[in-house]
């Protein structure tokens, strides 16, 4: 058994560097969704501070500057799609669909116009490098824990962010005014809270969480833009946010299910003899998404969201 | 309510733009009197460091002898430039500009391929279109009926029509390649190369050219020792190098230490996984030499497999100019230079025993003495030449 300690660990730590974009993106959804703001732009926005993120990395020669590039883009769409959905109570799908769009769009220009390539950016600076991984070397050779021995600070940030954003929301004055704000704005407003400014601090607050998962693919699972990102992963966490019942630690299951499936499948592929090899392909390939489905059908049960959510606000006057 | 109808016209106004700039066409030169070659690129795009930039550079860089420049369009390039172009296996190939003027359309989902086509045919009126990849065979079939006086180029594959029935227009000319010849010798490099007895493959999507690298691979290795395990892993795209880089590292956890990918931009990630180990690890490139590529891991690539789309789009181009085209199949193999390996670090972890041997295996190839399975099913059953 013991030479399996080292793959065990290597499978995990795979799944986690899998998981990170996703919970970054689902997290900025509960964050935006429990304010009562509806956020499809996740992928745009993760598209948008995955290039950003290259960038400043590309420009700078650090990985350091290339977050706050993208961390700065992520504040700006979250304000973009704040200032039409709270502000003017717009459409909150018809403001995330048209980021999407631009994300596709505006990406592809840059990347084209900055690196001279409508595919891939060239190789930078990023937290992924041997070097700059966070080294835990007394936990090698333990099962499990050995996962965690080196990872970016991208995934460790995610993971310790599930546990600050469940304190905040369920434990700080400020997360119960969001929670009030989402369920019911009118409500709160009543009780003298800021409805506006609960919302705007929400939605950018979600989106910049959203432009760590962008930087997660790009300055930490890999090191390059590619034009194919985030590749829906801005989706499937929205989608894992809502199988997680809304809630931090809910999104994490979610996700981790699927991100272990996901290696999973890859190491069941590599290594099926016999019988296994006349298994058809796309059995392999859906099977992250068909145990997600049936992990989550059997144990979550119904999903209700926030009461208000998505519904534009408006003051009465 | 102004800053809110500005805000909404500024949206318009940029979404609109993006359109634009999303279809443009990149260059325009209409010379009187010059060949218009059109090329269509698949969803990899210029950049993708593999098959669509090695397309481009057999219409821009050599028949045209032009390069792309930031922005869209052309600037000549020097003699010096255009030689150093020309890898050393197709040196003798004499290889020479045809003073073609190129226009292309990048495509940016599969939905583009058709209008992309359209535009080539009736705005620009080209005289050649080129598809770029197998993805862009039902897109070329459809199209080359509807434009019989145009000729079509389809790299990797016969033209389908609708119901994906393989068809033979007159106007069309598909190129394959014998991609299992030259994945057979970087397996056999590959066997030669291991310390372990395990090694990696990573291929994109099941499609006949990735299955044919696949199955000269899987033979290389046999013939070499067929005691070698090989851990085979499909990411099922080719363009997510996060996949790539988790199967490369799930394979690597397993012992592997050789990899080799068939997998367009999701390979990238497979460097990437080995670059950040160092040695022992190898990578093999595929399609284009990947040795070469500073973006890539150059230290650690062992050797690439060759597959020439930019000598096969040449010819292609070639033919037009001198109106020798001919519609139908051509199959590129290792006798007429059309795949090959490349010589990277080959010589760093083979000894010169091991590469006389890998030559001789390619030099049996060429002469027919055997042949390589095409299908990865009919490896195990396939009886593999002795004495290596």
């Amino acid at each position: 058994m013991n030479s399996n300690i080292p793959f065990l660990n290597a499978s995990i730590a795979q799944a986690l560097d899998y998981t990170a974009p996703i919970l970054f993106a689902a997290l900025g959804g509960v964050m935006s969704e429990n304010a009562g703001v509806v956020n499809i732009a996740l992928e745009g926005m993760m598209r948008f501070a995955a290039f950003f993120g290259v960038w400043g990395s590309f420009v700078s020669g650090n990985a350091w500057v290339g977050l706050l590039w993208g961390v700065g883009i992520g504040i700006v769409l979250g304000a973009l799609h704040a200032y039409i959905t709270v502000k003017w109570a717009g459409d909150q799908i018809i403001s995330g669909v048209a980021i999407n769009v631009m994300a596709m769009g505006m990406v592809t220009y840059l990347l084209e116009s900055i690196f001279r390539t409508t595919g891939y950016s060239p190789p930078v600076a990023y937290f992924g490098a041997p070097a700059s991984k966070i080294h835990l070397t007394f936990l090698k050779g333990i099962p499990i824990l050995g996962a965690f021995a080196e990872l970016t600070i991208l995934i460790w940030f995610a993971l310790i962010l599930v546990v600050v954003l469940h304190f905040v929301l369920y434990h700080t004055v400020l997360g119960l005014r969001i929670r009030a704000v989402g369920e019911n704005p009118h409500a709160a407003e009543t009780l003298g809270i800021n409805v506006f400014k609960i919302k705007w601090f929400a939605v950018i607050a979600g989106s910049v969480l959203a432009a760590f998962g962008g930087l997660a693919l790009s300055l930490g699972t890999l090191s390059s833009f590619t034009n194919s990102m985030a590749m829906g992963k801005g989706f499937i966490g929205l989608a894992a946010m809502i199988f997680g019942k809304w809630t931090p630690f809910g999104a994490l299951g979610a996700i981790l299910i699927f991100a272990c499936a996901q290696v999973l499948q890859l190491f069941m592929q590599g290594t099926a003899t016999g019988f296994a090899k006349l298994i058809p392909l796309g059995f392999y390939l859906s099977l992250p998404y068909m145990l997600t489905i049936g992990a989550l059908i059997g144990v979550v049960g119904k999903a209700v969201g926030p009461a208000s959510d998505g519904v534009p606000y408006k003051k009465e006057s | 309510m102004r800053i809110k109808k500005l805000l909404v016209l500024l949206l318009v106004v940029v979404m609109v733009g993006v359109v634009f700039v999303g279809c443009a066409p990149k260059t325009e030169e209409p010379v009187e009197e010059t060949i218009k070659i059109g090329l269509v690129t698949d969803v990899g795009g210029r950049g993708d460091r593999s098959f669509n930039d090695s397309a481009l550079r057999g219409l821009e860089t050599w028949a045209g002898k032009v390069q792309y420049v930031k922005g869209g369009g052309y600037e000549p390039i020097s003699d010096a430039e255009f030689n150093a172009s020309i890898p050393g296996d197709l040196k003798d190939k004499n290889i020479q500009p045809l003073g073609v003027s190129a226009m292309v359309l990048e495509s940016k989902d599969k939905k583009d391929y058709i209008p992309n086509i359209a535009t080539l045919v009736e705005q620009e009126e080209c005289d050649l279109v080129i598809g770029v990849g197998f993805m862009l065979a039902g897109a070329i079939g459809e199209s080359a009926e509807k434009y019989p006086d145009t000729k079509f180029m389809l790299i990797d594959a016969a033209a389908v029509d609708a119901d994906g029935k393989m068809i033979d227009p007159p106007n069309v000319v598909g190129y394959l390649f014998n991609e299992h010849e030259c994945g057979f010798l970087v397996g056999a490099v590959a066997a030669y190369a291991t310390g372990t007895g395990k090694v990696g493959y990573i291929g994109g999507m099941e499609i006949p050219p990735v299955l044919r690298y696949e199955a000269g691979y899987l033979a290389g290795l046999k013939t070499i020792d067929p005691s070698i395990v090989v851990i085979g892993q499909y990411t099922g795209s080719f363009t997510e190098p996060a996949l790539g880089k988790s199967a490369a590292e799930s394979q690597i956890s397993q012992g592997c230490d050789v990899l080799f990918h068939a997998a367009g931009a999701t390979g990238n990630g497979m460097f990437q996984s080995i670059c950040e180990r160092g040695a022992p690890y190898w990578g093999i490139g595929v399609d284009v030499d990947m040795g070469l590529d500073e973006n890539l891991c150059p230290p650690r690539t062992l050797t690439s497999s060759l597959k020439h789309v930019d000598y096969a789009t040449y010819l292609a181009i070639k033919s037009v100019v001198e109106g020798t085209f001919q519609s139908g199949l051509v199959t590129m193999t290792l006798k007429d230079g059309g795949v090959g390996y490349a010589p990277d670090h080959v010589a760093d972890a083979l000894t010169q025993d091991q590469i006389d041997k890998v030559e001789h295996l390619r030099e049996m190839i060429i002469d027919g003495i055997f042949e390589v399975p095409t299908d990865p099913d009919d490896v195990d059953s396939w009886t593999p030449p002795t004495g290596f």
